[in-house]
């Protein structure tokens, strides 16, 4: 027998823009969420190192001291804003309002950036007073745990411009599919901060 | 195109030239970056072959040197340079280079991707009933990385000081302090570690998702619960392992101080480091990986071996659901077991109490998978094909291995034996003998699904039979040493002890057998691919009469895999069904 | 076009936002205290603030079985790391070292 409908690649994996009917997902939104427990995994074990050293050591330093709270509770401020402009940019999206929602994923790169701005200014306060990761285990720790975060972010900011520029593109092919794109990087997204939200309270709270 | 080799095909025509994408596909979109599950499975299967190759090579000169210490060695020896080998003679440095490299190498880049990745990329969306996996683009980012990962491990020998040198297990403040070959050891780690993640990523959705029509989780057979349960614990347990080697990379690389305690002394002198740091954090992160690894290199041949004995025995595997439920609580176990391998470090006795139960009750599921699989046997119609042969050795030596881990598993009795031969006989009893003949048998089992041919069953018996004895000879005299109180990585096998005397003349044995060993894998590197051209032609598209889905597509499958729609109507080991036609049922099929 | 569902989510959204900055503000003056028992009332705060927001804009509640389930086993998995290796450094007999600072 000869025939057989010639697959298109894109016809190869079901699942992609509706979700399956038991499983009640459509295939990146499970990956995503995949994704992300194997990520709170990984934050998990530095956080993990940092009780552990916290816990076996005989002095520790008063944690607000060494870092600038202030700064770090404006940073949180502006990641939960650009959490809230990625939510008002998804909506746009849903509802067709394309102007709307480029005008939001710019706010949510912008507050990202602004984000890095400003953490950049914190380590730079800190090595313009010598201290650097091999000063210490606490700032060593703080160094580790909130650059990976950083990376995170610069991860997230590079996906966010992919999706309100060049990326526009899909969505003239499949325009569910765009959408549930942004959903999952607003997953991330949003994870992101949540991050933050430990890692500030650790860092500099406690 | 998903097949692999163009030299035969079965009788559903065209389906094999494959043009069944819309495009031409150039040689390199087709066999170098392709998006199909079963190329992809395909280059996983070549690159580990030949790093498990590589590995058992490095071993074999760590042998020289463990039954000769000190003795030029013939042939080769003057191969390595002045630097590592003066004339011809290993130096210890070396030595444990190669260690390090034997074990990084077999486990993350040889025994897992071949069973995981290899295995799983080709089967599993076959065995559900899928044309491929849920991301297939980033599966071929995952087999890229893992080359890269690879090509990086291999050039580490080259650098000044050579490859790490520091035990697979890269304990601080050694690994801290060690020349550039650990940094690079790390940086491959941490691809390797991606590479994983994004196929666990990419297992789970597509078993979860992509499963055909009727396919429910309980007609899934073993082989895909197996890939799913490892699939998890490489998810959840590999990103510990990318943490730890984020802290040694700082500390290598920024002075950082998380491993290194205060007061370190380096060569006779305190080290220039802040302190403060623990090395024991490293044996928590690294463990809390390499436990739940072990699963993961369990798992998958476990997986294996099920299909071949449930095909060669013509009846259902006994005892399926309880090994479905056993093979989920080894999973979650796994992870609460880990400082069974930290008992020599001080611990207290509530946490060393906590571990050794949780150690000695994770040996229930295994025993009850095992079990089954022996009892299946029972009143089953044996077939002894060469995959069979393998996979019947799989179960007692297992089992063997197994055993020799309870001492382990107990405090008390792990304190002689913590790190001596002891350890290294009995992990490589259940990965040698173990794994790679589980490992064997799927590739004699599924060779003429990829490629239309079967394997020569003389080269077949010329592998097994001797690969069998001699890894009994290589191994079991390792128990022997260990009881006697041998210390594992001592470059010279133990001579400068006293009490090891008794037992070194092992050593002499161990090599040899090692060698022969390695000799008896030449049949089968030369059956591998001298039947891919010449091999007997198989004369159906299901040469096992197996009723899983695998084998209800053309051979080798075509992109895309089923030329029908699927629907699922059984269990997967539908053999010899009451008034059943014939001794097996396909699962795709409607009548009985 | 119905606004009305969509002003409700937005407003729910803002009331999200305001009400975990106003919970940052409290553990921030908590942490500002410096108090002992800061600490117990700082973290379950935070892991408040974290709750609401994934059940919120994650749309966690929505979601289904499975990725609760994977979630728990996550969870489960992540608290055994978290607090087992500090167990043993904590209880276990090693002599501390008189150097250590942080």
């Amino acid at each position: 027998m000869s025939s057989h409908p010639h697959l298109h690649d894109s016809d190869l994996v079901p699942y992609k823009v509706i979700p399956r009917e038991d499983t009640g997902l459509y295939n990146a939104k499970f990956g995503i969420w995949l994704f992300l427990a194997s990520e709170i995994m990984l934050f998990g074990s530095l956080f993990s190192a940092y009780i552990l050293l916290r816990v076996g050591s005989f002095s520790w330093p008063v944690q607000s001291e060494f870092l600038n709270v202030p700064i770090g509770a404006i940073n949180s401020v502006i990641l939960l804003s650009s959490s809230i402009f990625f939510i008002r940019a998804w909506v746009a999206l849903k509802a067709d309002d394309i102007v709307k929602y480029k005008k939001f994923m710019w706010l949510v790169i912008s507050f990202a950036i602004l984000f890095l701005c400003f953490k950049s200014v914190e380590y730079y306060q800190h090595f313009s007073h010598h201290e650097y990761p091999k000063s210490s285990v606490f700032l060593a720790l703080y160094f580790l745990l909130t650059g990976l975060h950083a990376l995170h972010i610069i991860g997230g900011i590079a996906v966010n411009i992919y999706y309100a520029g060049p990326g526009m593109y899909l969505r003239k092919e499949n325009k569910q599919w765009f959408i549930n794109r942004v959903e999952v990087a607003g997953l991330y997204w949003h994870f992101v901060d949540l991050v933050w939200i430990f890692l500030f309270t650790t860092l500099y709270l406690l | 195109m998903g097949g692999y080799p163009k030299s035969s095909h079965s009788h559903h025509g065209d389906s094999h030239h494959s043009d069944s994408s819309h495009h031409p596909q150039s040689f390199w979109s087709q066999y170098i970056f392709s998006t199909d599950h079963k190329t992809i499975g395909i280059q996983y299967l070549l690159m580990s072959l030949f790093f498990l190759l590589f590995g058992f090579g490095l071993m074999l000169l760590m042998r020289w040197q463990l039954a000769y210490p000190g003795q030029p060695m013939p042939f080769v020896g003057h191969l390595f340079g002045e630097i590592n080998m003066p004339g011809g003679v290993m130096l210890p440095e070396f030595y444990n280079q190669l260690g390090a490299m034997h074990g990084t190498i077999m486990v993350f880049l040889g025994v897992v991707p071949l069973g995981f990745a290899a295995f799983g990329n080709y089967l599993v969306p076959l065995q559900i009933g899928a044309k491929d996996m849920a991301f297939p683009r980033l599966n071929m980012a995952s087999v890229w990385m893992f080359f890269v990962a690879g090509v990086l491990m291999l050039l580490s020998f080259f650098l000044p000081g050579g490859a790490a040198g520091n035990g697979w297990t890269s304990y601080p403040p050694l690994a801290d302090i060690a020349h550039d070959g650990q940094t690079l050891w790390l940086i491959a780690m941490f691809i390797i570690i991606i590479s994983s993640l994004l196929s666990s990523v990419n297992f789970i959705v597509t078993i979860f998702n992509l499963r055909a029509p009727g396919m429910t989780f309980e007609r899934l057979p073993f082989f895909v619960w197996a890939q799913l349960v490892t699939a998890f614990l490489l998810l959840l347990a590999f990103p510990p392992l990318e943490g730890a080697a984020f802290l040694q990379l700082f500390d290598r690389l920024l002075g950082s101080s998380f491993f290194i305690p205060s007061g370190l002394f380096v060569n006779g002198q305190v080290a220039n480091y802040s302190g403060g740091g623990n090395a024991l954090l490293w044996q928590h992160l690294f463990w809390f990986l390499g436990h739940p690894e072990v699963y993961v290199i369990i798992l998958p041949p476990l997986g294996i071996v099920t299909e071949i004995i449930a095909c060669n025995t013509r009846k259902n595997v006994s005892g399926f659901d309880m090994m479905r439920y056993s093979v989920i609580f080894l999973g979650f176990l796994s992870f609460i077991v880990w400082s069974h391998h930290t008992y020599l470090t001080g611990m207290g006795t509530n946490i060393t109490a906590f571990f050794q139960t949780t150690t000695m009750i994770i040996s229930i599921p295994s025993i009850i998978i095992i079990s089954a699989l022996f009892i299946t046997l029972w009143g089953g119609t044996i077939r002894f094909n060469t995959p069979m042969l393998f996979a019947l050795a799989f179960l007692p030596m297992f089992g063997f291995g197994g055993l020799t881990g309870l001492p382990l598993g107990l405090a008390a009795t792990d304190i002689p034996l913590h790190d001596t031969y002891y350890v290294i006989g009995h992990f490589h009893y259940v990965v040698a003998p173990g794994v790679i003949l589980g490992l064997f048998a799927g590739i004699y089992y599924w060779f003429p699904k990829a490629t239309g041919r079967k394997m020569n069953s003389l080269l077949g018996h010329l592998h097994f039979w001797p690969t069998l004895i001699t890894m009994n000879l290589v191994f079991f005299p390792m128990l022997i040493q260990g009881l006697m109180g041998v210390n594992r990585r001592m470059y010279d096998g133990g001579a400068t002890y006293l009490f090891a005397h008794d037992v070194l003349y092992w050593n002499v044995i161990i090599t040899w057998a090692a060698y022969v060993l390695a000799i008896a894998q030449l049949p089968f590197i030369f059956n591998f691919f001298y039947s891919i051209w010449n091999g007997e032609k198989v004369k159906s598209d299901n040469p096992w009469h197996s009723a899983t889905l695998e084998w209800a597509t053309p051979t080798p499958p075509p992109h895309g895999n089923f030329i029908k729609p699927i629907t699922v109507y059984r269990d997967p080991y539908s053999y010899s069904l009451e008034g059943a036609p014939k001794d097996y049922s396909p699962q795709d099929q409607k009548e009985i | 076009m119905e606004h009305d569902p969509q002003k409700d989510e937005f407003k729910r959204d803002l009331l999200i936002y305001f009400s975990i900055i106003a919970l940052t503000g409290l553990i921030v003056t908590l942490s500002h205290l410096h108090k002992v028992w800061g600490m117990f009332l700082i973290v379950p705060i935070a892991c408040t603030e974290a709750g609401i927001l994934a059940f919120f804009f994650m749309h966690l509640m929505t979601k289904k079985k499975t990725i609760h389930l994977v979630l728990l086993l996550t969870l489960i998995v992540f608290l055994t790391l978290l607090f087992w290796p500090a167990w043993d450094v904590a209880y276990s007999p090693r002599t501390p070292s008189e150097f250590t600072h942080f």
